[in-house]
């Protein structure tokens, strides 16, 4: 649409100067340096409105999609007990799991026909090509000391070539981990991209009758609560180095914002200003906490450094302002305003600067949050049924809607900006789940309690 | 000082927490209980807004101040402004703390669950102010309330339905000293 404007308005450029040319001629002289330097503004506009992203980076997959086919484990000779044979298919499980998860791969589905000549001992390489794989995964567990060796093979079907080849060993208990290490590093062999198999999510929820701050896996695995105020805990959100935890707590009787230390596992206190301290957002660039206060006597935003002092002022109005969220560049805020009557996403620079509105459709837009890619922002909408999520790009144009079914709200981005972690709410229950950034592959994650407000982390490492 | 506002909040809470199982405890006393039940058919809280309440309630300020309990005020949704119910509401209240001079009072702001978490703490906290700043241009010195939002974190009724969000959307009293 835009270049296309653009091109429209030097043509009429081009003619208007071409007037001028003809009809005052002793004004040629000057005419001529004038109509380049029109050229040149003009498509240095033109120019800049491409880039304007900051970056060609684009939120999707950057590399081809591959099928993968998985080819079940054998059960090695020495595994005789139901034990040791339900660790293969964990692991097996696990890492079909992982592959499944990432964007990048497809998953082939093997049939019935197919597994009767499979167990004939019948398979060939091209039987896989008729199944629509393109490589083929397969995977052999050993014991190996007091653990376990666990040694990935992909094959390359169409050139018949083993094209990755490698061993990882762990123990048995962290044997997740070991699949995650796997999987990670096949992505990136095949790739280049980085994942998210080492990141983690906070988050809030009640399942001990309080609501409280918890941690889990990207898979939703091992939660690990991280408070025990036996108050009310709320909006957790992570640190660039993924040390710290910073949330809002009620347990001095105001709600005070903490920075929980992973390494210490304790909790100090960042900002205890009469009234609010929330939803505080960490920059990329590790040097500043956004966070909204109401010691102005409403909610704006501010920005502390890590020990809570205020460096500026962000918001000046008389309306509620919260729930920044930063650019990959730590350059810009996006942050919640109802200043025009409803609340609506804007996007601000750290000097308070150049505000302007993005979203423009529906009446209740929330909780943004910032792809690491940079180019979409993911918000929660209110709808009549209650609020979706969608994403829209960054000078506010083609918002799409990712959920349908049932409310969901606050939405997070993944670190590889591939997947989005929500709130989905059915019957009052509010539970996490995680999609593509397209709005594919949908799946919950199994927790206790009502979870709300996930923020995922960073990889860890 | 902070750790004794400390204690007295989580003490009025857990008071509150624990009148609200026992309506007969709780709220003006100004109703008679076949009222009160047809009210809660309603949807409403056992204090909420009738239009005889305030008129009884002057005069129950009046002769037991001891008993008398601010009575809760509620907001239309996505709204901090006071209702015209919740003013003649608020003047009573406002009787009964200009009467007790030395009561201190908390003023928690909270919401339905229908807003996001974030939006609904920031809504909890003007509400609370708004009765604040009610209370002030009264004349009630400011030193002696202090505002709170819970948001939508402490529903005064756990359904997901009209009644119980317009139960949710208020500003509620707790005494912290009398």
């Amino acid at each position: 649409m835009r270049p296309f404007c653009l091109s429209r308005l030097n043509r009429l450029t081009v003619a208007g100067y071409w007037n001028i040319l003809v009809r005052d001629m002793p004004g040629r002289i000057l005419a001529i340096p004038i109509f380049l330097l029109c050229v040149c503004v003009a498509s240095e506009a033109f120019a800049q409105s491409r880039t304007e992203v900051g970056g060609v980076i684009t939120t999707g997959p950057t590399a081809e999609l591959m099928s993968l086919a998985i080819e079940d484990f054998r059960i090695p000779s020495g595994f005789q007990t139901l034990e040791d044979t339900l660790l293969v298919y964990d692991i097996q499980d696990a890492l079909r799991f992982d592959l499944d998860f990432s964007p990048y791969f497809n998953i082939v589905e093997v049939d019935s026909a197919f597994l009767a000549d499979f167990a004939r001992g019948k398979m060939n390489l091209d039987d896989w090509i008729y199944l629509g794989a393109q490589f083929l995964v397969s995977g052999r567990v050993e014991r190996e000391g007091a653990g376990i060796l666990f040694a990935v093979d992909v094959t390359d079907i169409f050139r018949n070539r083993n094209i990755y080849n490698r061993d990882f060993v762990g123990s048995v208990d962290r044997r997740r981990y070991l699949v995650h290490q796997a999987a990670a590093d096949l992505l990136l062999h095949l790739t280049g991209e980085e994942g998210c198999y080492f990141s983690k999510i906070v988050y809030s929820s009640d399942a001990t009758g309080n609501r409280e701050i918890y941690m889990c896996d990207f898979d939703g695995y091992s939660p690990v609560r991280i408070t025990d105020d036996k108050s009310i805990c709320l909006l957790p959100s992570w640190s660039q180095d993924v040390d710290r935890v910073f949330y809002t707590s009620y347990k001095s009787g105001n709600p005070d914002l903490y920075a929980y230390y992973l390494s210490q596992e304790k909790s100090y206190v960042v900002s205890s200003r009469q009234g609010l301290n929330y939803t505080a957002s960490a920059s990329p660039d590790g040097k500043y906490l956004a966070c909204a206060l109401t010691i102005a006597g409403n909610s704006e935003i501010y920005l502390l450094d890590f020990s809570g002092r205020i460096i500026r002022r962000i918001t000046y109005t008389s309306m509620i302002d919260s729930a920044p969220t930063w650019s990959p560049s730590s350059r810009e805020i996006a942050f919640t305003s109802d200043r025009t009557g409803t609340p609506q996403i804007y996007i601000t620079d750290i000097e308070g600067l150049n505000t302007r509105r993005l979203t423009f459709q529906g009446n209740y837009n929330d909780q943004a949050s910032w792809s690491p890619r940079g180019d979409l922002i993911a918000y929660s909408s209110r709808e009549p049924e209650g609020f979706q999520i969608y994403t829209v790009d960054i000078i506010g144009q083609s918002p799409k809607k990712l959920t349908e079914i049932g409310a969901n709200e606050a939405p997070s981005w993944s670190p590889d900006g591939l997947h989005i972690v929500y709130s989905h709410i059915v019957n009052g229950q509010y539970q996490l789940h995680i999609m593509d950034y397209n709005g594919m592959n949908k799946r919950y994650l199994n927790l206790p309690g009502n979870c709300k407000t996930p923020e995922w982390s960073k990889n860890f490492r | 000082m902070r750790s004794i506002i400390a204690l007295l909040t989580s003490t009025v809470i857990t008071v509150t927490i624990f009148a609200g199982c026992d309506p007969d405890k709780r709220g003006i006393k100004v109703a008679p209980k076949t009222e009160l039940d047809s009210k809660s058919e309603t949807g409403y809280g056992d204090n909420y807004y009738d239009g005889e309440i305030s008129e009884k309630s002057r005069q129950e300020a009046a002769g037991r101040p001891d008993e008398f309990e601010l009575i809760t005020v509620y907001f239309d949704y996505d709204k901090f402004e006071l209702t015209p119910e919740a003013l003649d509401i608020m003047s009573a209240n406002a009787d009964h703390l200009w009467n007790n001079p030395l009561k201190v009072i908390l003023i928690e702001g909270h919401c339905d669950e229908r807003g996001t978490e974030e939006y609904n703490l920031a809504l909890g906290e003007k509400r609370s102010r708004a009765v604040r700043e009610y209370l002030i241009k009264y004349g009630i010195n400011p030193e002696r309330m202090s505002v709170i939002s819970y948001g939508e974190s402490m529903p005064a009724d756990y359904g997901h339905g009209e009644k119980s969000w317009a139960r949710n959307r208020r500003a509620k009293f707790a005494v912290l000293s009398k």
